[in-house]
């Protein structure tokens, strides 16, 4: 299907996205730019960065979608994405900012100076990155493909490019301030779209309900068991995900990152709520029409708005998709320019490093676009859910005991790791296989992981030297930091 | 690191773990809570509150929200007025 509306909007936020990257690119000549954007973000930017980074193809398209094909049980998916944020915030949103460092390899490996342990968190970065990457350009391809008519791959290519070559010409200056305007469009177009579909029932949110009573109950998709273990793995989850977790490296402090979550569960948490209304409004007034749960909102918009409200939803949904790949690059890069190259290359100039990091946004580029290539057809909140039982069991425990437990030790968070990520990958491919049933690993692989660092610390014995200075750091108000340094 | 500075980090940790874990455990519970009462109370859960709207369905798309919300509220103010005492 053609649409001119909708291709000239998505030319805007393409020609916005190259002029914001082109305008940023002074603020990529060292690495404290390229990755953290000179630590100068305010609170309230990086919450609407933090947001758009956040609410990708996943949940601007697969929760609505997963609404209107299971009822309530796609509802799990809004809950869990927003909840996992209270987490964040509670347990090492402020910890991870005044450890200041670029990617969470640097954060493990300064904890336990442990280089496995630096190799380890680069792979799961790597790891978590590609789970999440994949469905964002699956998204991308099929959104473009279906609503504006262009070939798949062509869309695929498009998204990638673009991604790339604004992550390239203004590292995370440019990605943030990129994000910043995506989430505002996001978060406008799902407000438009779910006003739009209200009014259909005259405002009434139980008119709506009366319309598709027996999708309001759980149970049409997950079972007890299901439901339960995907909730625990997305609220754990978001507390590892490294293109989030880095995003509080920005900070300027820990009190600013703590009030940057708070503005970011507001903003998400009014995004969240608004996904139920869309999904059932679609099952109510669309009925089986879509023939793909990630094309709900598109065809619901075009419903209740015609030709301009589709543009402004394709529009929304291909920033979420920029918004969500760009930061997920910046995070790839990270482990391989900086963690890895670094390692390899100890004493490289910081030029280099930048370089380095160009070189490597690159190739993440091409990956994320072959991948998007090779995983054509995937579901893509279902993919997203997988990458976020990875992130829950890699990093998730590694973090909390790092961050709370002064008997950690090196041995005992790789142990941990290691479990984590291994386990969640060979239970995810095993129920793919359908040797069990339980779509969502973290319910066994989370608790697996936190016992193995505690037995392994406990019989291990040797904390870091500096585990107390450590804590310090971490932990104590800047205040504090400051009247030490005087 | 000085035994004192020592102490006082140990403490301030132990503080800090207390407040973040008891708020933690207490939104796990009030967000794992709600599939399993889904599951072993669905009579109740599925009671309409107003017109077509029942317990689970208010306690999914609102409930969770403004704990999640109130919660955060209060830990960041409460945390911001401790660091400013310390």
């Amino acid at each position: 299907m053609q649409q001119p509306i909708a291709t000239a909007l998505v030319g805007v936020v393409v020609a916005i996205s190259v002029t914001v990257a082109f305008l940023s690119r002074k603020f990529t000549r060292s690495t404290s730019e390229f990755y953290v954007a000179g630590r100068g973000i305010s609170a309230i930017q990086n919450a609407l960065a933090l947001s758009g980074d956040y609410m990708s193809a996943a949940s601007f398209l697969g929760v609505a979608g997963l609404v209107w094909a299971y009822g309530f049980d796609g509802i799990w998916y809004a809950v869990g994405f927003f909840a996992g944020w209270l987490v964040l915030l509670l347990f090492l949103a402020s910890p991870i900012r005044r450890f200041g460092a670029y990617t969470i390899a640097d954060f493990v490996a300064g904890r336990f100076h442990s280089k496995p342990l630096r190799i380890a968190a680069m792979v799961g970065t790597l790891m978590v990155s590609l789970f999440y990457i994949v469905p964002q350009m699956v998204g991308a391809g099929e959104l473009l493909g279906l609503l504006l008519g262009w070939d798949y791959v062509f869309a695929v290519v498009i998204a990638g490019t673009l991604i790339t070559l604004y992550v390239v010409l203004g590292g995370m200056r440019a990605t943030t301030y990129n994000q910043i305007i995506q989430c505002v469009l996001l978060w406008t177009a799902m407000f438009v779209v779910m006003t739009l579909a209200l009014g259909k029932f005259n405002f009434s949110y139980s008119e709506l309900l009366g319309t598709v009573s027996e999708y309001t109950e759980p149970g049409r998709w997950l079972d007890f068991k299901n439901s339960f273990a995907l909730i625990f793995g997305l609220v754990l989850g978001t507390a590892g995900l490294p293109h989030i977790l880095i995003r509080f490296y920005t900070n300027p402090s820990g009190r600013s990152a703590r009030w940057t979550t708070v503005w970011t569960l507001l903003i998400i948490g009014t995004f969240y709520m608004m996904t139920p209304v869309v999904g059932l409004a679609a099952r109510s007034l669309l009925g089986d029409t879509p023939t793909s749960n990630n094309l709900v909102l598109p065809l619901l918009a075009q419903f209740v708005g015609g030709e301009w409200m589709i543009g402004v939803v394709i529009a929304g949904a291909f920033a979420a998709i920029l918004s969500t790949v760009a930061g997920l690059v910046i995070a790839s890069t990270g482990a391989i320019a900086h963690d890895l190259f670094t390692m390899l290359v100890p004493g490289a100039s910081d030029k280099r490093q930048v370089v380095m990091a160009k070189l490597t946004s690159v190739g993440v580029g091409i990956i994320a676009i072959l991948t998007g290539l090779l995983f054509r057809g995937y579901n893509v909140a279902f993919l997203v859910g997988l990458a976020f039982a990875i992130a829950a069991s890699t990093f998730f425990p590694v973090l909390m005991m790092g961050v709370w437990w002064k008997g950690t030790t090196e041995k005992g968070a790789l142990a941990g790791m290691i479990v984590g990520m291994v386990g969640s990958g060979v239970m995810i491919a095993t129920n793919l296989l359908n040797v069990h049933t339980l779509k969502n690993p973290s319910i066994i692989t989370v608790p697996a992981a936190f016992i193995v660092i505690y037995l392994v610390s406990k019989i291990d014995g040797k904390t870091p030297h500096d585990t107390m200075e450590f804590m310090h750091k971490v932990h104590m108000p800047e205040k504090v930091h400051k009247v030490e340094s005087k | 690191m000085s035994s004192s500075k020592e102490k006082a980090t140990e403490k301030y940790v132990a503080r800090e773990f207390r407040k973040s874990f008891s708020l933690g455990l207490f939104f796990l519970v009030v967000t794992l809570i709600l599939p399993v009462l889904n599951q072993f109370a669905g009579g109740f859960m599925a009671r309409k509150l107003f017109g077509e709207i029942s317990v689970t369905y208010m306690y999914s798309v609102l409930f969770i929200y403004i704990v999640a919300w109130v919660i955060t509220i209060y830990y960041v103010l409460r945390t911001d007025r401790e660091e400013e005492e310390h």
